[in-house]
C-alpha cells in the first residue's frame, strides 16, 4: 500500500506540473497590453513558488510514507517549538512579499492618475452582448438615459439626440482601438451584472449597473497579426473583436455609418 | 416519568444527566423524530448522502454537455439553472450538512463525554429544518415548470448575485418567479436550521464536557465542530439578513440591491432604485467566505485525528494545530473581499483584503507542516480511514495552492472569474472537504452501525475517487490559466474553439464519469455492510478517543449512564514504556506506572459492557464539567478490545 501511495503521489507531481513544462503556450495566451506583461510576471512567479511547494509538499508525503514501512515502531514526538515559529515566520514572509510584489501593477491599473490624453471608450454590458461607445473628435461622448432606449430603433445605450456631444459619437458592437495609444475604458452595464473579459489584454472586470469603473491599457504590438480575436463579452454576449490596426481605427466615419444609427 | 420530570430530577444530580432522557420505543420517537444525538447525526449524514449523489447527477448532466455542447443536452438557460442548482446542493446540503451536523451531531457529544448535545429538541429542529429546507430547494426544480421551455431552477448561481436574482424578467426562460424565490426561501430555512446547531455545539462544548476533558484535551475534531459553529453563528446569521432583504426586494418593492434606471425586458424597471449590487455580494460574501471554512475545518480536524491514529503518533504541535484553527477562523472573517476584487469595489480596499488573504494562508500551511511532521518517522497502517485522510492532505494542499493565486488582487486580474477559480475551490472547500466525510464515515461507520465496511471496496472506492478527482480538477485550472471563462454553456468563441480546450474538456468529463461510478461502489459498500457486514468491535483502530472506549454501536445514553473520567490527551499513541501503543483518554493517570510491573492486567472490556469499563464518579465531583486540568476519577483503567490490529 505504501509502494501504491507513492507512485499515486508521484503521478499528482507529474500530472500537475508536467503538461505545464511540455506546453507552456496552454497557459498564459500572448498579452498585448503593457500592463499585462507585470501580470504575467506576477503569475509566472507564482506558478514558481506553488509549482515548488506543491512538489516538496508531496515528495515530503512520498518520503515519510515509504519510510514509515522501514521503521518497527513510530517515535514518540510531540512537536517542535523552534520549526513551528521557523516555518509560520517563514510562509508569512513569503506570502505577504508575493502579494507586496504584485501591487505596483494594481496600482498602475487601479489607483493611480489616468493618463492625460487617454481616449476614453464606454463600456456597456446587456443582455447578451456588449457595447462600445466611442468620443467623436470633439473628445467627449454625449449624455445617455435608460428612458431613451430602443433597441429596436438600434438607440441601445439610450443616445440623447438632443445632445450636441452625442452627435459625432460613434457606438459599435466592437472595440477598435489603436496601437501606443493610452486607452481608458469606463466599464458598466444597463441591466444585470456582467464580467468583461479580455485575456490578451489581461482585463477583467465586473460590468456594475449604476458603477461606472475606470480601467487604462496600452496596446503594445510585437507581432504581424493584425487581426486577432482576444476577447469575449460577458456571460451570455457576443465576442468582442479588437483589431488593432491603428490605421484602421483613423478610419472610424465607417464605423460611425455602420453601428452608430444614434448619432446625427 | 415525562421528559421534563426526568430532567428535573436529574438536574439535581449532575450536570449531565440534566440531557438524560429516556430511550424512546416507538418507531417514529425512535428513528424519526429523535432527539438523540446519534439518531440526528446518521439523518443528516443520509440526507447529505442522498443530497450528494443528486448533485453529482447535476454534474455529470452538465460536464457531459460541456464535452459535447453539440449535442445540445442543455440550452444556455438550464445550463445556468442546473449549475445553480448542483451548488447550492453540493454547498448547503453536502458541505456544510455532512462534516458538522452529520459526524459533529453523532460524535463531538461522546467524544467530551455528554449523554447527548445541550439541547437535544433543538438538535431535532435542526435537522428539519435542514429536511424542510432541501425539499424547497429541490421543489425549485418544478415551480416554474413549462413544458415548451423549462429552465430547471433559478439561474443566478449558487451566488445569487442581485439585480439578476431581484428583477424576475432578468432571467431568461419562462420559469417565472418562482425558482429563485424558493432558492431564496431554502436558503434562509437552511440559515435558521445552521444558526440554531451552533448555538447548541458552543453550549455542548463548554458546558458537557466530562471531567478532566479539559480544552486541551479536546480532540482536534471536536475543536475544529466547536470552531466551526462559531463560524457558522456569525456568518449564517448575515446570510439570512440578506436573504431577508433579498426576499423584501423580489415580493415588497425594496431596492437594498437593485440600483435605478435598469433596462431589462425591453423597458426600464421602475419598481426599484437607490440599491447596490454590491451590497448583496458584501453580505453574501462575509458568509460565503467563512462558508469555506464551515466546509473545510471539520476535516481538518479530522485528518489530524486520522494521520495521529494511523500513524500511531502524536498529532505534531497540538497546541499550534488549535491556535491555527482559531486563526483561521479569525481571518475568515476578514477576507471576503478577496471574492470581489474585479466587482467595482474601492481598489484599495481589494489592497487590504489581498493582503489579509495571503495571511490567511499561515495557518493552513502550519497544518499541513504538521501533518507532515505527524507523518515523520511513523508507523503508518493503511486502513481506509488513512487513505482517505493521506487523500485529503494531497487535496488540500494541491486546492489550497491555487488560492496564492487568487488571493492576490493583481494575479486575481487575469484569473477572475475563469475555470482557475473553479478547479480550485472545487479541489480545496470541495472534494477536499468530501474526502473528509469519506473519511469520517468509513472511520465511524463501525460506530453508528456496529458494522465494519468492506475494506477492499473502500480500497477501489478511494483510489478511483483520488484519480477522478484529480483528471477533472487539475485541468480546469489548465484552462483558466489559458483564459477560459467560467459559466458559459458552450464553445462559442473562438479562441475556446482549440483541440487543445476540447481535449482538456473530454478530459474533465471523463474524469467526472470516472469519478461517479467510483461512487457507486461507496454506495453498494454502505448498503452492503449496513446488513452484512462483520460485527464491529468497540475499537477497531485501536484509537485513544471517549467513543471507542463504548460499544459499537453504543448504547442509547453513550455511556450506559456512567460518566466517564478523562486522565490523558487524545494522541497519546507510542507512549515509550507503555503497555501498547495507544493510551485511551479514560486510562489510569499512572497506566505508565502500571505497565512496567503489570503489561499483562490492562483490562479488556468486551464490547457491550461500557457501563463496566468507565470509573464512576460520585454525582459532585462529575459535574464540575470540564474541570481541572488533569482531574483524576480513580478506579480502574478503562481499555478496549476487538482490536483489528491486536
Amino acid at each position: 500500500m505504501a509502494l501504491l501511495f507513492v507512485l499515486l503521489f508521484a503521478a499528482v507531481i507529474l500530472w500537475s506540473v508536467v503538461p505545464i513544462i511540455l506546453d507552456p503556450n496552454t497557459i498564459l495566451p500572448e498579452t498585448i497590453s503593457v500592463h499585462g506583461h507585470l501580470i504575467d510576471k506576477q503569475v509566472v512567479d507564482t506558478l514558481w513558488i506553488t509549482g515548488v511547494i506543491l512538489i516538496v509538499a508531496h515528495l515530503g508525503l512520498m518520503y515519510t510514507i515509504w519510510k514509515s514501512t522501514k521503521r518497527d515502531k513510530a517515535e514518540y514526538l510531540e512537536g517542535n517549538n523552534r520549526l513551528e515559529i521557523t516555518w509560520t515566520v517563514l510562509t508569512g514572509i513569503l506570502f505577504v512579499a508575493l502579494n507586496l510584489l504584485g501591487q505596483p501593477v494594481w496600482a498602475k491599473m487601479h489607483l493611480e492618475a489616468k493618463p492625460k490624453d487617454a481616449i476614453h471608450i464606454d463600456v456597456i454590458a446587456k443582455q447578451f452582448s456588449w457595447m462600445f461607445h466611442y468620443p467623436g473628435p470633439d473628445g467627449k461622448r454625449g449624455a445617455r438615459a435608460a428612458n431613451r432606449i430602443n433597441d429596436a430603433t438600434g438607440n441601445s445605450l439610450g443616445l440623447d439626440e438632443a445632445d450636441e456631444e452625442s452627435w459625432d459619437d460613434v457606438v459599435s458592437t466592437s472595440l477598435v482601438v489603436p496601437v501606443d495609444t493610452d486607452i481608458v475604458v469606463h466599464i458598466t452595464s444597463r441591466d444585470v451584472l456582467h464580467a468583461l473579459a479580455c485575456p490578451a489584454l489581461r482585463i477583467k472586470q465586473d460590468a456594475v449597473p449604476g458603477l461606472s469603473v475606470p480601467i487604462p491599457f496600452r496596446v503594445v504590438l510585437n507581432q504581424q497579426d493584425w487581426q486577432k480575436f482576444i476577447s469575449l463579452g460577458g456571460s451570455e454576449a457576443t465576442e468582442w473583436l479588437m483589431k488593432y490596426d491603428a490605421e484602421h481605427f483613423q478610419k472610424k466615419d465607417a464605423t460611425k455609418e455602420e453601428s452608430a444609427p444614434a448619432a446625427k | 416519568m415525562s421528559d421534563s420530570a426526568h430532567a428535573a430530577e436529574a438536574h439535581t444530580e449532575t450536570a449531565h444527566a440534566v440531557h438524560r432522557h429516556p430511550a424512546p420505543t416507538g418507531f417514529i420517537a425512535k428513528y424519526v423524530f429523535s432527539v438523540d444525538h446519534k439518531v440526528i447525526g446518521k439523518q443528516y449524514w443520509f440526507l447529505a448522502l442522498f443530497a450528494s449523489f443528486m448533485g453529482m447527477a447535476l454534474s455529470l448532466w452538465f460536464r457531459w454537455h460541456l464535452a459535447y455542447p453539440e449535442q445540445g443536452l442543455l440550452t444556455p438557460e438550464g445550463y445556468l439553472a442546473i449549475l445553480t442548482m448542483h451548488g447550492t446542493i453540493m454547498v448547503f446540503m453536502v458541505l456544510t450538512t455532512a462534516p458538522q451536523g452529520g459526524f459533529g451531531n453523532y460524535a463531538l457529544p461522546i467524544q467530551i463525554g455528554a449523554e447527548d448535545m445541550a439541547f437535544p429538541r433543538l438538535n431535532m429542529l435542526s435537522f428539519w429544518l435542514t429536511l424542510l429546507s432541501l425539499i424547497i430547494l429541490l421543489a425549485a426544480f418544478f415551480v416554474g415548470y413549462d413544458a415548451k421551455n423549462w429552465v430547471p431552477g433559478p439561474g443566478s448561481g449558487w451566488t445569487g448575485y442581485a439585480p439578476l436574482s431581484v428583477v424576475e424578467k432578468a432571467q431568461a426562460g419562462k420559469s417565472g418567479a418562482w425558482p429563485q424565490t424558493m432558492w431564496v426561501l431554502s436558503i434562509a430555512v437552511f440559515c435558521l436550521a445552521s444558526l440554531i446547531a451552533s448555538i447548541n455545539f458552543i453550549v455542548t462544548t463548554l458546558d458537557l464536557r466530562c471531567k478532566g476533558m479539559t480544552l486541551m484535551r479536546m480532540p482536534l475534531t471536536v475543536w475544529a465542530w466547536f470552531v466551526t459553529a462559531i463560524i457558522s453563528l456569525l456568518a449564517f446569521g448575515v446570510l439570512l439578513a440578506g436573504g431577508l432583504l433579498l426576499l423584501l426586494d423580489r415580493h415588497l418593492g425594496t431596492s437594498f440591491f437593485v440600483p435605478g434606471n435598469l433596462f431589462i425586458d425591453n423597458r426600464v424597471v421602475t419598481e426599484h432604485t437607490g440599491g447596490s449590487p454590491l451590497l448583496w455580494q458584501h453580505l453574501f460574501w462575509f458568509f460565503g467566505h467563512p462558508e469555506v471554512y464551515i466546509a473545510i475545518l471539520p476535516g481538518m480536524g479530522l485528518a489530524s485525528h486520522l494521520l495521529a491514529n494511523f500513524a500511531r503518533k502524536p498529532i505534531f504541535g497540538y497546541a499550534a494545530m488549535v491556535y491555527a484553527i482559531f486563526a483561521i477562523a479569525l481571518l475568515g472573517f476578514f477576507v471576503w473581499g478577496h471574492h470581489m476584487f474585479q466587482s467595482g469595489m474601492h481598489p484599495m480596499t481589494a489592497v487590504v483584503f489581498s493582503v489579509l488573504t495571503m495571511i490567511i494562508g499561515v495557518p493552513s500551511a502550519i497544518k499541513t507542516f504538521n501533518w507532515l511532521g505527524t507523518l515523520w518517522n511513523s508507523k503508518i497502517r493503511f486502513d481506509s480511514p488513512m487513505l482517505y485522510a493521506l487523500g485529503f492532505v494531497s487535496l488540500f494542499v494541491t486546492g489550497g495552492l491555487g488560492g496564492i493565486f487568487l488571493g492576490q488582487n493583481a494575479a486575481d486580474v487575469y484569473f477572475h472569474d475563469t475555470y482557475f477559480v473553479v478547479g480550485h475551490f472545487h479541489m480545496i472547500m470541495g472534494v477536499a472537504a468530501i474526502f473528509g466525510i469519506f473519511a469520517g464515515s468509513v472511520y465511524w461507520f463501525p460506530k453508528m452501525f456496529g458494522r465494519m465496511m468492506n475494506e477492499r471496496m473502500s480500497q477501489i472506492h478511494f483510489f478511483a475517487t483520488f484519480i477522478g478527482v484529480y483528471l477533472i480538477f487539475v485541468p480546469m485550472h489548465f484552462v483558466g490559466l489559458d483564459g477560459h471563462p467560467r459559466r458559459y454553456a458552450g464553445f462559442e468563441f473562438a479562441f475556446l474553439k482549440t483541440p487543445e480546450m476540447i481535449a482538456w474538456h473530454k478530459v474533465m468529463t471523463h474524469g467526472a464519469i470516472m469519478t461517479a461510478v467510483a461512487q457507486l461502489v461507496l454506495l453498494v459498500n454502505i448498503f452492503y455492510s449496513l446488513f452484512n457486514g462483520p460485527k464491529a468491535p468497540a475499537n477497531p483502530w485501536e484509537a485513544t478517543s471517549l467513543e471507542w472506549g463504548i460499544p459499537s454501536p453504543p448504547p442509547h445514553d453513550n455511556f450506559a449512564g456512567v460518566i466517564p473520567v478523562v486522565n490523558h490527551g487524545p494522541y497519546e499513541y507510542s507512549v515509550p514504556g507503555a503497555p501498547r501503543d495507544f493510551i485511551m483518554q479514560t486510562d489510569a493517570p499512572d497506566i505508565l506506572r502500571h505497565s512496567s510491573s503489570q503489561t499483562a492486567h490492562i483490562p479488556v472490556p468486551t464490547n457491550t459492557s461500557a457501563s463496566e469499563k468507565f470509573p464512576t464518579l460520585p454525582p459532585e465531583s462529575s459535574s464540575d464539567a470540564g474541570g481541572s486540568s488533569g482531574a483524576a476519577g480513580g478506579g480502574s483503567a478503562p481499555s478496549d478490545s476487538g482490536s483489528t490490529h491486536a
